[in-house]
């Protein structure tokens, strides 16, 4: 391995350990790129293309085995900065072009009708596969593409690049008249690469789908979450205090059953359908059944259900459900608008108000149904307490 | 000490009608109660009080019909609407056709001698569900009309309602606003004159246009 610049630091030497994640075979070439700073794939590169010169490459690989220590664990660090990566893979890739003279010179050399091509082959692939300042390890150069992190404009030219020598490879020697068939063969070729690539980029889907679904699913238990505390566990506590009173719990779980059951089997939770202000009736009447709690609705204008109408209303939900738990008030006032560009929900009461801050962890109804599901939306909740003038929240989402 | 008010009571619910007496009986005085439109129209003429507690739904035409029953002869008599939910536009249709304000039957009795006492002195009571439906009614651009003025609600009017709607007191609203509560009094009156006057053509076209529930 001296064909690259020894200016290693750190390690003494030109000792260096294997890699165990970004390797190919015994991760000669990844321990290598680490230790100088250079990029994994120009080292392979270089290697293989050292290799069609009398095999220099194998040679240098099994050198670069046997200096090397065997992968460490954890693996430490790099010391080189990102900035001069580039900089140093230039340097193996001059490197390289020097050997190759050199091989040349001395009649190790397959001829230059496949080695110009093969260099062409080598430095397209090099462009295309070639980390530069990225760091993430293990990074498959499609994905870099379809994540935007390398400029079409270098992928394209390695392309180009790779696809121009393996045409001159193929094509060396063969007569005009010939060249149709020749093509027709390197189309071939190439269709056999695809066979070879396709279940590469069928995996690459795969993962990109896979991370997509673990997002929704993620989406997915917090608005349950957020939905079981708004009606089970709201339910649950209700049937703790009811306890003397057998009939009142048994409405109180008939009623969550059949809530329940709708939520889980319909597609839509049978809640969200009807008009803003059908559906702030309803909550209203609920409260006031499950709560003894008088609430004084108003709602100005009307609007069809949409998902951010919905969390509106759960919010406002959760809010006149704490007040009428716990503010100790006669009375909570719910007051609706539909303006033009967005919907406004006032929530208050003239109780003995409370601190936020002294809400502990376990009580997730403010946190969770009220902020977070306003500003799942894009909305704002702002909350105004204080013992002597109550709590009033200010729910507003946009249409 | 003040004279007492002398209130008559309009509701088709005798047991209402008598928790009203219970409740308030002891700080005004209960000069009638009935429960249809032919007898109200009767006893109040007869007793002229100084505020009708009515109740907007009643069988045969409603508190509207007896406030149109009593068009030519009210007096100084003022009309207080009194009911537990209804449509806007009956509401609406009974303080455009006198009533000086329409409150909840939730209301506590301290409220409710108050929107007595304010109805009693000229004023109007807005609860906030009138408030409510008041912002709906004026909602939207405003139409070409004769009188542009009647037809619109100032910026302030429509900040005072919206208050009243969130459940402020008139007291609150003033605090909130940083005016007298003579100057809300005042806001809201005029609302009350516009609701009452505009020949705005979305008052009138309202109660076909809310059938929304």
């Amino acid at each position: 391995m001296d064909i690259a610049p020894t200016t290693g630091r750190g390690d003494s030497g030109i000792e260096f350990a294997r890699s165990s994640t970004d390797r190919m075979l015994f991760g000669v070439c990844g321990g290598f790129a680490k230790r100088y700073g250079v990029d994994t794939y120009v080292v392979r590169i270089a290697l293989l293309l050292l290799t069609l010169t009398g095999g220099l490459g194998v040679v240098l690989y099994v050198v670069g085995w046997s200096v090397s220590r065997p992968a460490e664990d954890p693996e430490t660090n790099g010391t080189v900065v990102p900035a001069e990566i580039s900089t140093r893979s230039l340097a193996v890739a001059v490197a390289t072009g020097g050997l190759l003279m050199l091989a040349r010179q001395i009649g190790v050399w397959p001829g230059d009708a496949i080695m110009l091509p093969a260099v062409v082959v080598a430095g397209g692939s090099a462009l295309l596969w070639y980390r530069g300042r990225d760091s993430r390890p293990q990074r498959d150069p499609l994905e870099r593409v379809l994540q935007g992190r390398v400029t079409p404009l270098r992928t394209l030219g390695g392309i180009a690049l790779a696809l121009a020598g393996v045409v001159a490879l193929t094509a060396r020697g063969v007569p005009i008249a010939q060249l149709p068939a020749a093509l027709a063969a390197l189309a071939m070729a190439l269709a056999g690469a695809a066979v070879l690539v396709g279940p590469y980029l069928g995996r690459l889907t795969t993962q990109l789908r896979d991370e997509e679904r673990t997002r929704i699913r993620d989406q997915e238990r917090n608005d349950m979450a957020a939905h079981l505390h708004d009606s089970v566990l709201q339910t649950l506590a209700l049937m703790q205090r009811a306890a003397a009173d057998p009939r009142r719990m048994v409405m109180l779980a008939r009623r969550q059953e059949r809530e329940l059951r709708s939520w889980l089997y319909d597609t839509t939770s049978s809640a969200a359908r009807g008009s803003l202000a059908a559906r702030a009736e309803e909550l209203a009447a609920e409260v006031e059944l499950d709560h003894g709690m008088p609430v004084d609705l108003v709602v100005v204008g009307d609007v069809e259900v949409t998902p951010s109408v919905d969390a509106l209303l759960m919010a406002v939900r959760e809010a006149t459900v704490n007040a009428a738990r716990h503010s100790e008030a006669d009375l909570v006032s719910v007051y609706l608008e539909v303006e033009s560009e967005r919907i406004t929900a006032f929530v208050r009461d003239k109780g003995v108000g409370f601190d936020p801050d002294a809400i502990g962890g376990d009580r997730r109804g403010i946190a969770m149904s009220i902020r977070d599901r306003i500003e799942r939306v894009g909305g704002t909740a702002t909350l105004e307490t204080s013992a002597d003038a109550g709590t009033e929240w200010e729910l507003v989402v946009p249409r | 000490m003040t004279e007492r008010i002398r209130v008559f009571v309009v509701d088709d619910h005798a047991l209402f009608r008598s928790g009203v007496r219970a409740e308030i009986g002891d700080a005004v005085d209960i000069v009638g109660d009935v429960g249809t439109v032919d007898e109200a129209i009767v006893a109040i003429r007869a007793t002229s009080p100084d505020v009708v507690l009515l109740d907007v739904h009643l069988p045969n035409g409603g508190g509207k019909a007896i406030l149109e029953g009593l068009a030519e002869d009210r007096g100084d008599t003022k009309f207080l609407a009194l009911s537990v939910s209804d449509a806007a536009d009956d509401v609406i249709g009974v303080i455009r056709a006198g009533a000086r304000g329409y409150v909840t039957k939730t209301i506590t009795r301290e409220e409710l001698l108050d929107a007595i006492r304010r109805v009693r002195a000229g004023d109007a009571v807005f609860s906030p569900r009138l408030a409510g439906f008041v912002l709906d009614a004026f909602a939207g651009s405003a139409p070409v009309a004769s009188d542009p003025d009647l037809d619109r609600l100032t910026q302030r009017e429509q900040e005072v309602l919206r208050l009243i709607a969130r459940g402020y007191t008139y007291k609150e609203v003033a605090g909130r606003i940083h005016v007298s509560v003579k100057t809300v009094e005042t806001h809201v009156s005029s609302v009350l004159r516009k609701l009452q006057l505009s020949n705005r053509h979305e008052l009138t076209a309202w109660a076909a246009d809310r059938r929304i529930l």
